[in-house]
């Protein structure tokens, strides 16, 4: 059942989001072919300079929209599409509550990836148009470097691991974090949609106060010979960064875990469709 | 497995200071077609939704054939609420393959068959319908499923009388005869001689339930006559004018 959620969602979005996306890279190719020919708008006419003023700004427009769009869509695929009049379809459907969250933010994850993908694929293209870039990886010398480094190699791609890994649970945090926000909103029965901003803010404001608060406490509960052996250790400096990254990947998981149990607790127990 | 489809024990449901349930003790057989019968904000709408697990109550306890709401019963509840419910970006096609998709009990031919006689096109967009299609459509996939339990929130609601027959006689040739119907509706007048039995609902509280031959006999009127009788008083008489 839960693919089936799924694969509703990725129709759903992909309607709204996929012709936003072709444009994107139609007008980077436009904007790469445009500039890879510099006699083009060197020439002066008039349509090379309407054409050399305009396409930029169209494609930077489109890449602020598709940012725009695809925020809307994951709040509005949550809002409209479960807690208005499509949520007595849905909550009605042989399904448990937590494959309705899930199917919206496996959903609303993959748009947002896929929609990084394509703003990526757009600058490369402009990039590669101007031969601005050179995408060649020289494998040979990554590997003699690797050799001749072992232990900070083994840091270095342990990072970049936990790097990928840490993205993406900022991109499922940040989603759970907006489900958990309306959840809260849903719980007055009037303006559920300033209250759910009101607690989207209240809850960044937590967080932070919450960052702060654990810093300061770790210092003070850590013994200064601990500090001392953290940051004097011959590995410290290629270790470092890794275990900062696992320290945020932790975090990051711990707030998944409240957001998703909270939302998934508000959806089952104080449903309230209007 | 009991014979009992549908209990409630003693459910209250309040939202905030407001109760629209008051100590409700229901109990449904199987193969019935009951009316939900009560005035506006007498708390039908609010039983039919906790039934479904649209909403979950305060105190007390709601079964559908033994089990608590969730998963398994809403498998076999089929549920038209009293407001369109569909994604505006689909057509009827895709409504069709939604409920084929999630209801195992989904008749698609028939209710490609009630489309047809609807002139329902498959490729036509939901958001092109007009008001009185969109419910039609809904009933529609609602009755082509066979299911235990039919929960039908004023369906006949606000519809001229053309559209009202239309309801009824799709209701009366599609529902499995095994299973119940229960059907919300302040309208009595245009359903009581499909009715087996009804339960009147008084300010969240049970006042009457029985059945419909039961109650011409005893009170020597129709079941209009009497719920009129009854609602007209219900402001003097209130909720300790129980039967």
């Amino acid at each position: 059942m839960f693919g089936k959620l799924v694969k509703y969602e990725l129709r759903s979005s992909g309607r709204t989001l996929l012709p936003i996306w072709c444009a994107v890279l139609v007008l980077s190719a436009a904007n790469a072919v445009l500039f890879s020919r510099p006699s083009f708008f060197e020439s002066g006419s008039r349509i090379a300079m309407l054409l050399t003023s305009i396409l930029p700004l169209v494609l930077f427009a489109l890449w602020v929209a598709m940012g725009v769009l695809t925020l809307i869509f994951v709040i509005q695929r949550f809002y409209s599409g479960l807690l208005k009049s499509e949520g007595y379809l849905m909550f009605t459907l042989p399904v448990r509550v937590s494959s309705l969250i899930g199917s919206r933010l496996l959903t609303a994850t993959i748009m947002e990836l896929a929609g990084s993908l394509v703003g990526i694929l757009g600058i490369m293209i402009l990039l590669i148009g101007q031969n601005g870039i050179n995408l060649t990886v020289n494998l040979g010398d990554l590997l003699r470097a690797i050799k001749l480094e072992p232990q900070a190699a083994r840091w270095g791609i342990a990072a970049l691991v936990e790097l990928v890994v840490l993205g993406l649970l900022s991109v499922i945090e940040g989603n759970l974090r907006i489900y958990m926000s309306i959840a809260l909103g849903h719980l007055s029965r009037r303006r559920r949609g300033v209250l759910a901003v009101g607690a989207f803010i209240g809850l960044c404001i937590i967080i932070s106060v919450l960052n702060v608060w654990a810093a300061s406490f770790s210092m003070q509960i850590l013994p200064l010979s601990w500090i001392d052996w953290l940051t004097n250790a011959s590995w410290a400096n290629y270790a470092l960064p890794s275990l900062a990254l696992g320290l945020l990947i932790l975090r990051a998981l711990v707030l998944c875990a409240v957001w998703w149990l909270g939302t998934q607790r508000i959806l089952t127990r104080r449903l309230n469709l209007e | 497995m009991s014979s009992e489809l549908v209990t409630c024990k003693d459910l209250w449901l309040s939202y905030g200071t407001v109760t629209a349930l008051s100590g409700v003790n229901l109990t449904l057989a199987a193969g019935r077609i009951v009316g939900l019968l009560g005035p506006n904000g007498s708390g039908k709408t609010t039983l039919i939704k906790l039934l479904n697990g649209l909403i979950q109550p305060t105190s007390g306890t709601v079964t559908i054939q033994g089990l608590t709401p969730g998963p398994k019963t809403k498998a076999q509840v089929s549920y038209l609420p009293d407001r369109p419910y569909f994604a505006d970006w689909m057509k009827v096609g895709d409504m069709l393959d939604f409920f084929e998709d999630f209801y195992l009990d989904f008749r698609r031919d028939k209710a490609e068959e009630m489309c047809g006689r609807l002139g329902l096109k498959k490729n036509v967009r939901i958001r092109t319908l007009s008001k009185g299609t969109l419910e039609k459509l809904q009933l529609v996939l609602v009755m082509s499923r066979r299911s235990q339990l039919y929960l039908l929130d004023e369906p006949i609601a606000g519809v001229d009388p053309a559209a009202r027959d239309f309801i009824l006689r799709t209701i009366l040739t599609n529902y499995n005869e095994d299973g119940t119907v229960l059907l919300s509706t302040h309208l009595i007048s245009d359903v009581e001689q499909v009715l087996d039995e009804v339960v009147f609902l008084q300010e969240g509280h049970v006042i009457l339930h029985d059945n419909v031959d039961a109650i011409r006999e005893r009170e020597g009127k129709s079941v209009d006559a009497l719920f009129r009788e009854k609602f007209r008083m219900g402001g003097q008489g209130g909720k300790d004018n129980v039967w």
